[in-house]
């Protein structure tokens, strides 16, 4: 081929060349044709994992899914000496133009485009009839989970907002369009729609680093738990934490859950290897660039969140260490992400965005609030009893007990992205407390009504979308 | 105008001598030496006066003489100048020689085929090879600044071997290219690629710049065409060798940093709270004072040794020349070190046919410093942030990194990895021409530019960036190499001795591919052995293969009746693989006039008219500047645990087709005295179908897609004087100078949009491209010290929204004026030139100042001695706000006026008369001198460098000053 175009870029022939396509015709030798995407099962695995690898970006569970809504609230202060990395989020300057809320639109919205263009057109293609089930299934949970967090950061809480307060377009269809942004209720309508058809299509094939039924379960209790629906959040958690797939662990089995991000906990994990791993999410509690040199933290946990861990003898203070900085000083740092040893970048774990104590702690609050506190102390004990010895009993009813599983909550779930929507589903706001060896934003206050707890709608889509109405406040 | 031109002329007349009696005629005719035929136009002065006159259309003059009168010089464009003694003669017939080293007012039209200036209408700029020769800059494009009306270059880096951005009559393009089109010797070269081509080789650079003189590359002439001759050997049989050598000295263009030192920072962090110190600790740390300037800044040395063998017969003719440069940077660890040959050869196969090759080898090694712009391990950040109770060395010479960011640095840190990149580049050619029948001439030429790079990156397992790979080491290939045959056919006839047409017809191709492979390993030997197969375990790997063809045919029509009245028609049509199938073909035409008024014989009595010439042109041109399969619907490739993933990239566009630009220029050439020269040219440019990056809602997969949509008009006006002031045997003395205004204006977005945010520029309908877009900083509340903004309503806020940025009307990053000024002073042997460049109305966003006047955001690091005065207690009138806000955002605060003038080049030459000296004949020539590059700069903006291209500037690698002195010898 190469040597006819020599041969005709070279030979004065008039006519030839005007005839000949063949010397125009290229075609680039790293990507294909659209109409050549999907027309097997294993084109079809090829754009599912082109939907996962999305995850891996510091964008999406990489870094900011994952520790924004640590960073976010009170649970963590910026160091003196902070090199300002994720400072915007931090410090609540986040504006349209800002980079963090376009990435996260743009990684979000590109992985429902692909998430879509599976279920729209995965019927028919080559290969098993299994298979292709399985790939929708996972499409469709991928699509509600991408619209989930979107709505969630860019919307009003579904607790908090109005029958008109917007959401994000929920997208279904692979088109150019400037569609106008659904409402809150309406995307958390179709995030169950799409769930459902998820549980529908997804086998009993159980894998940690892909979408299962059960991981699709464990996403409808959590937007059950948002919407306060507290009948399907237990009945949703209870298929969880009844699949005898997963269980419990304690002591070396969590610690090292967050050291090699293994073990019988995790629903779901972004998979990473050595030659194909995605950002590190705790880059920043460490920030240093090898495991000799000392650590120079951007971030260090609260101390009322230390003083909390501090209540009993817990598993979970493994999660904090004690040591001495690059800046001089000694003090506790956070250590959920210490560096699973197969890799060489610092701070790096593979995000878990699922795991099963959540599950627990979703059926304790339902159970909660169904005033049926015997089933919540329950849970609460069991899960209790993997991280504490000895075990301590709940006793407490009503408000007290409610009390002490958002408690439990914090301690099990922070920095791992959970405490900023938690505090916005509950209408919360948040006083940051100065504490030694910190002086950026480190008394923030942000009020529950604060108009930024909606992120703005990024610049990149207001230059393409005439239809999109910004949040009040930008 | 009128008035102006008026005015011009009064002032020069008045410096002008006084015109002495004459009393004593001579006449005669000029013919070619070559053909035999008569030459108009040509120049006759008596010497070391401005009387004289020009040959008339049959080549004949006749000259009034004063008595004294003893020589007569007779100079044409691109002919030698010859000097005859009257010695009583009254009719002196002249046979003037092509002279094949002044190309002066040659113009080569389109390449193609060359024409006389005086016979042309486009717009073209030539500058000659004694304005680039001695300038101590790697490649040519870094000497083009102010050079030429219209002409725009920038260095946006001191960095040695990097490269300029040039821009010819503004930026026409949103998505698209505006680089010109670069042509040498007829072959298509890569842009920004120049650092491996010897300056010197070059004969000339021709800018092509309206639709007539770029017609002939329709399709990609859009933005300009700079074409470059190299030398080539003459043919009087005689052999020339020549010798240049340079040494220099450089340093940082300007030093206007002021940071704090130890005492005021010490003061500051405890003003603030950050620190406490005991009284002990204070004394130890005032005890150093470190200016991190010094210590990251060097006096760099370059030189420069070239020799050059040039000569030939009848029959055939060479130019061979061979040249070595290295240039140190001004930070550490960069360097350029280059080798260069060429080789051009002319025969003369018979007298109808010739054949040549030209060919041209560069080698370039460089050492590259960390130049990663917010990065701390980048020296010149690292002087402006690390704190001045710091220090680098201990006694004993090694790096001190107690008490640095990290622990870490920077200058160690340099020291111990290694960043390096060579390239090879080749330029060669062939041509071959036959005179078929009489007047009709085919022309088959070949040209190949080929370039192949190897860089590599190491970083030490002993250094900060290697500690947790244990060191790694990545090594990168890429390989680009453009095939391009050319055929034309071009036939030359004359009628009644008064009708002259050329006419051209041609074909050509254009092929090119692009490959890279990279790998790197980790986890590497602590001994600082650093080869890819020494690591243990693999790190990252690439590669990738890209091409792109285009064809072409064009036709050039071209006449001129009497020399009087001329005209000039093309016709191209060019296809080109990065369009969609539906659209691939693009025709592009254009049309010039031209009226040579000095040939009217109403204006053949006026004798102190030597030229007066009006020319306008119109045309199109096209633009396919933008990536090879942007016409393509594709999905693209990532993984996902080692396993493959696809991911939609990109939505395809059958109907993708050139961007057009319509061109129009309007000129006047005026000369006048023997000694005056002047132009005005007025043009514009219409840019339709501009190939735009359309946004779309992400919601829709990807951010856009590439459209033919959007329209944007440049317009503007470019003037030059040439002014030999004073002009005697002994001393002469010569003004030049251009200036050029451009507007930009984008006229139409898409689909009736009106805006489009840019982040700190915003394109709107109707104002410039590259206008800023930003809150505005309102300075201090008085009563509690927190900064302030205006809100887009016009009230104060203490809350700082990118959704109050405004438009900065009339502030662009693309300066709208530019110009330069060349003065040069000759007495006897020795000249003195200066030549100045400017740009006003540019402005720059400081973004180097977001981090060294951080109102607090990044204390811990150095700032500026301005952070010192901020807001204290209520009351204070403060410039500053208290540093406990952190009010650092990218408002107008940053924003500056980065408009300058700057002594570009400073040149004192001596002309030796070494046989003299020496007593033998050896020497042909001798010439010393000094001179000074970038030595003033005369700007207001804070920064170390005005003069970048961009609307950010943060830690660039600051432009040099550079001194040297050299010799150049030719026997």
């Amino acid at each position: 081929m190469k040597n006819i175009r020599f041969i005709i870029a070279l030979i004065v022939s008039v006519p030839l060349l005007v005839g000949c396509d063949d010397f125009f015709n290229l075609k680039p030798s790293d990507a294909i044709p659209t109409e050549d995407a999907l027309n097997t099962v294993a084109d079809a695995q090829m754009i599912m994992n082109g939907v996962y690898s999305g995850f891996k970006s510091s964008d999406s569970y990489g870094t900011a899914l994952t520790i924004y809504p640590a960073l976010m609230t009170d649970a963590a202060l910026a160091t003196t000496f902070f090199t300002n990395q994720h400072g915007n989020a931090y410090a609540w300057k986040l504006y349209p133009g800002s980079s963090e809320v376009a990435g996260m639109w743009m990684t979000s919205y590109a992985a429902i485009y692909n998430a879509t263009f599976i279920i729209n057109n995965i019927d028919g293609v080559e290969g098993s009839e299994d298979k292709i089930k399985q790939i929708k299934g996972e499409a469709y949970v991928a699509r509600a989970l991408l619209h989930y967090n979107l709505v969630r950061l860019f919307g009003k809480a579904y607790s908090q907002a109005d029958d008109d307060d917007l959401g994000v377009p929920y997208v279904t269809e692979n088109k150019v369009a400037q569609p106008k942004r659904n409402t809150v209720k309406e995307v958390y309508n179709y995030i169950i729609d799409d769930i459902e058809m998820a549980i529908n299509h997804l086998p009993s094939i159980y894998d940690q680093t892909y979408f299962s039924l059960e991981f699709a379960y464990g996403l409808m209790a959590r937007v059950a738990l948002d919407m306060e629906d507290y009948y399907p959040a237990v009945d949703y958690a209870s298929k969880v934490i009844d699949s005898s797939i997963f269980y419990l662990s304690s002591g070396f089995n969590y610690i090292n859950m967050y050291v090699h991000d293994a073990g019988s906990e995790i629903i779901w994990k972004v998979g990473y290897t050595p030659t194909d791993a995605g950002a590190a999410p705790g880059y920043n509690f460490y920030n240093r660039n090898g495991p000799t040199q000392l650590p120079s933290p951007d971030y260090i946990p609260a101390q009322w969140w230390l003083d909390e861990l501090a209540e009993y003898n817990d598993i979970r203070k493994n999660n904090i260490v004690y040591t001495q900085t690059g800046f001089g000083w000694n003090g506790l740092l956070l250590q959920k992400y210490p560096t699973n040893p197969s890799f060489d970048q610092q701070g790096l774990n593979m995000p878990k965005p699922m795991r099963l104590a959540e599950m627990y702690l979703i059926r304790a609050e339902a159970y909660a609030f169904l005033n049926n506190d015997d089933e919540a102390a329950d849970d609460m004990e069991t899960l209790m009893a993997y991280r504490i010895d000895p075990a301590p009993v709940v006793e407490q009813k009503g408000d007290a007990l409610k009390a002490l599983i958002e408690k439990e909550r914090r301690k099990e779930l922070m920095f791992e992205g959970f405490h900023w929507f938690d505090l916005k589903r509950k209408g919360l706001g948040f006083k940051r407390e100065p504490q030694p060896n910190t002086n950026v934003a480190n008394d923030l206050e942000i009020p529950a009504d604060d108009f930024r707890w909606q992120w703005p709608i990024p610049t990149v889509e207001l230059n393409g979308n005439e239809n999109i109405e910004q949040n009040e406040g930008y | 105008m009128k008035h102006v031109l008026t005015y011009l002329l009064l002032l020069c007349i008045a410096f002008s001598q006084p015109v002495l009696a004459q009393n004593k005629n001579i006449s005669g005719s000029v013919k070619d030496k070559n053909n035999g035929e008569p030459m108009i136009g040509v120049t006759i002065i008596v010497k070391g006066t401005t009387n004289g006159t020009v040959t008339d259309f049959e080549g004949n003059y006749n000259l009034q003489i004063p008595d004294d009168a003893q020589v007569l010089v007779y100079s044409f464009i691109g002919y030698k100048k010859q000097e005859v003694s009257i010695n009583g003669q009254t009719e002196i017939n002249i046979l003037l020689e092509p002279d094949n080293e002044t190309i002066d007012e040659v113009v080569v039209n389109g390449g193609y085929i060359k024409q006389k200036k005086g016979a042309y209408t486009g717009s073209v700029e030539v500058v000659e090879a004694e304005k680039l020769e001695q300038i101590p800059v790697v490649s040519f494009d870094q000497a083009l600044q102010g050079q030429a009306a219209g002409v725009v270059a920038t260095s946006s880096s001191g960095a040695p071997g990097s490269s300029a951005t040039i821009r010819v009559r503004g930026t026409s393009s949103i998505n698209a290219g505006n680089s010109p089109l670069y042509i040498m010797d007829g072959v298509q070269i890569t842009a920004g690629q120049f650092s491996s081509i010897n300056t010197n080789d070059i004969k000339s650079l021709t800018v092509l710049k309206d639709a007539t003189a770029t017609s002939l590359y329709g399709s990609r002439a859009s933005n300009g065409v700079i074409l470059i001759e190299t030398k080539r050997g003459d043919g009087s049989g005689k052999t020339s060798f020549q010798y240049r050598g340079q040494y220099g000295v450089s340093q940082v263009v300007r030093d206007n940093f002021d940071m704090m030192n130890t005492a005021e920072k010490i003061q500051y962090e405890e003003d603030l709270g950050l620190k406490e110190y005991t009284p002990e600790e204070k004394l130890a740390l005032l005890r150093i004072d470190t200016n991190w300037f010094d210590e990251v800044l060097y006096n760099a040395m370059s030189q420069s040794h070239e020799i050059a063998v040039s000569g030939g017969n009848e029959k055939t003719r060479f130019y061979l020349s061979g040249g070595y440069l290295f240039q140190d940077g001004i930070m550490p660890r960069s360097d350029f070190e280059r080798f260069t040959l060429r080789l051009n050869l002319d025969n003369k196969i018979s007298e109808k046919s010739n054949f040549g090759i030209n060919l041209m080898l560069g080698q370039e090694m460089k050492n590259n410093t960390n130049t990663v712009a917010n990065s701390l391990l980048n020296p010149i950040f690292a002087a402006r942030m690390l704190n001045p109770y710091l220090y680098n060395k201990n006694e004993d010479g090694s790096y001190n990194s107690d008490g640095f960011p990290y622990g870490v640095n920077p200058l160690e840190e340099l020291s111990l990895n290694e960043n390096d990149a060579q390239t090879l580049k080749i330029v060669g050619g062939g041509f071959f021409d036959i005179e078929l029948v009489k007047n009709l001439v085919y022309k088959f030429n070949i040209g190949l530019d080929f370039y192949y790079r190897t860089g590599r990156s190491y970083i030490n397992p002993l250094a900060y960036g290697g500690a947790g790979v244990q060191g790694s080491i990545t090594e990168a290939f890429r390989r680009n190499y453009r095939l391009m045959p050319t055929n034309t056919l071009t036939y030359k006839l004359q009628l009644n001795q008064n009708h002259n047409f050329t006419l051209l017809a041609g074909q050509e191709a254009l092929i090119n591919e692009y490959k890279s492979l990279s790998v790197g390993s980790k986890n590497l030997p602590t001994n600082g052995l650093n080869q890819v197969s020494l690591g243990t375990l693999i790190n990252s790997w690439g590669g990738g293969m890209s091409e792109y063809t285009m064809a072409s045919f064009f036709g050039n029509f071209n006449y001129n009746y009497k020399y009087k009245y001329l005209a000039d028609f093309s016709l191209r049509r060019d296809g080109s693989s990065r369009f969609g199938a539906n659209n691939r073909w693009g025709t592009f035409w254009s049309a010039g006039i031209g009226w040579n008024i000095q040939e009217e014989e109403l204006f053949k009595s006026i004798s102190w008219i030597d030229q007066l010439k009006i020319r306008a042109s119109i045309g199109e041109t096209g633009n396919n500047n933008i990536g090879n399969y942007q016409q393509a619907e594709l999905f693209y490739f990532g993984s996902y645990q080692n396993q493959q993933a696809t991911y939609y990239g990109q939505y395809g566009n059958p109907d993708l087709t050139w961007e057009k630009k319509i061109k129009a220029n309007v000129a006047l050439d005026f000369a006048f005295l023997r000694r005056y020269r002047a132009k005005v040219e007025l043009y514009k440019e219409d840019t339709k179908d501009m190939l735009f990056y359309i946004p779309y809602s992400w919601t829709s997969g990807v951010g856009g897609r590439m459209e033919n949509i959007g329209e944007m008009t440049n317009k503007g006006i470019e003037v030059e004087f040439d002014l030999n002031l004073i002009q005697t045997q002994n001393f002469n003395f010569n003004v030049n100078t251009n200036m050029a205004y451009n507007r930009n204006e984008v006229t139409k977005l898409y689909g009736g949009l009106t805006e489009l945010d840019q982040t700190s520029t915003l394109i709107q309908v109707g104002k410039p491209l590259g206008t800023f877009y930003m809150t505005e900083w309102a300075g201090v509340d008085a009563s509690n010290g927190k900064g302030l903004w205006y809100k887009k309503d016009g009230t104060v806020t203490d809350f700082y929204s990118d959704s109050d940025r405004v438009l900065q009307d009339g502030k662009s990053f693309i300066a709208p004026l530019t110009g330069g000024l060349r003065t040069t002073a000759t007495y006897k042997n020795l000249s003195i030139s200066a030549f100045f460049t400017w740009m006003a109305e540019k402005y720059l966003v400081n973004n180097t100042r977001y981090f060294t006047e951080s109102h607090g955001m990044f204390t811990s690091y150095n700032q500026s001695k301005d952070m010192l005065d901020y807001w204290k207690e209520p009351g204070d009138i403060a410039i500053n706000p208290h540093p406990k806000y952190q009010d650092n955002q990218f408002d107008t605060r940053l924003l500056e006026n980065a408009s300058f003038v700057r002594l570009k080049n400073l040149n004192i030459a001596y002309n030796l008369n070494l046989n003299k000296l020496m007593g033998t004949n050896t020497f042909n020539a001798a010439k010393i001198y000094v001179q000074g590059q970038n030595l003033f700069t005369w700007t207001g903006y804070k920064g170390l460098d005005p003069e970048f291209h961009g609307a950010n500037e943060l830690n660039m690698y600051p432009n040099v000053k550079t001194f040297t002195v050299g010799v150049d010898l030719s026997f």
